[in-house]
């Protein structure tokens, strides 16, 4: 039996994927305690659900959020 | 004679970037004819930018460095300005800050206790890198991508202009970035996107936008 995800996991899930497609020659500092991060450093933080993770899913889907509004 | 204050701590690989990609902006005072103290790396501490600020009232400062939604900091990451403790020394001067998030709270308050405009973010500033210019930071263009709107900012303040057509003009470079990105072959370009974008909502100012240096 397949079990439901909840709104917040299902974005979660493709915020990860998105980041799993990301450049290895990528890396975003965010913010002051973060450093520099890499791709895996990204997916770690998302996956942990870590206040940095918090803030990377934030703006990935502020970001797909535009590209909807500018689709119409 | 007007007067400039940079403050440029380089103690990590962020600041390190922030302090590389601001260099020109110090010639760039003084050769407008301003009076300059440019308080970078170890001198970014809070003694020397607080002793500087309350002797030269700087018209413009301009703070690197980390931060938050209260504070900004310096080297080492040493608070130098908190909301609620010494943001009244930021008044009569237009402030323009990299700081993460400092114009959520810091700025507001600096504003209503006398600082003429307060410039920054209202949330994380994101600087993206490509790791293949590790070694040779000033030629990361990536890094040039999201820092130029910024120093266009200051570049436009410095020449005389008003903090609004400062503002538009760093908007307008933000959005010409990330159009180019959009349209470039490269395959990591779209990654950076989310990032850009994001800096582009976050830049507010607060206080009066027709004021210039």
């Amino acid at each position: 039996m397949t079990q439901e995800l909840s709104k917040d996991e299902m974005i979660q899930k493709i915020v990860i994927e998105r980041l799993r497609n990301m450049s290895t020659n990528v890396k975003i500092a965010l913010g002051s305690g973060s450093g520099f991060l890499n791709r895996e450093d990204m997916i770690r933080e998302v996956s942990g659900d870590t206040p940095i993770g918090k803030k990377i899913v934030k703006i990935q889907v502020a970001y797909l959020q535009s590209l909807k509004k500018t689709a119409k | 004679m007007k007067t400039i204050l940079f403050s440029r701590p380089s103690h990590d690989d962020i600041t390190a970037y922030l302090h590389l990609f601001s260099k020109h902006l110090v010639k760039l005072a003084f050769d407008k004819g301003y009076r300059v103290s440019d308080q970078e790396k170890e001198k970014a501490n809070k003694l020397a930018i607080l002793s500087v600020i309350n002797k030269m009232k700087p018209n413009f400062i301009m703070f690197n460095g980390h931060g938050n939604s209260k504070e900004i900091c310096g080297h080492n990451d040493e608070t130098v300005i908190k909301a609620g403790k010494n943001h009244k020394l930021l008044s009569s001067s237009i402030v323009y800050s990299l700081s993460c998030s400092s114009a959520q709270e810091l700025g507001p308050v600096s504003v209503e206790d006398g600082a003429v405009a307060f410039i920054g973010y209202d949330d994380d500033f994101a600087l993206g890198t490509d790791t293949r210019y590790e070694t040779t930071p000033s030629r990361d263009k990536v890094a040039k991508l999201f820092l130029d709107p910024s120093n266009l900012l200051v570049e436009t303040l410095l020449k005389g202009n008003s903090i609004k057509v400062a503002m538009e003009r760093c908007k307008t470079k933000m959005e010409e970035n990330i159009s180019q990105l959009r349209t470039s072959t490269e395959p990591e370009a779209a990654d950076y996107l989310p990032w850009l974008f994001y800096n582009c909502m976050s830049l507010v100012a607060h206080g009066n936008k027709d004021a210039t240096i």
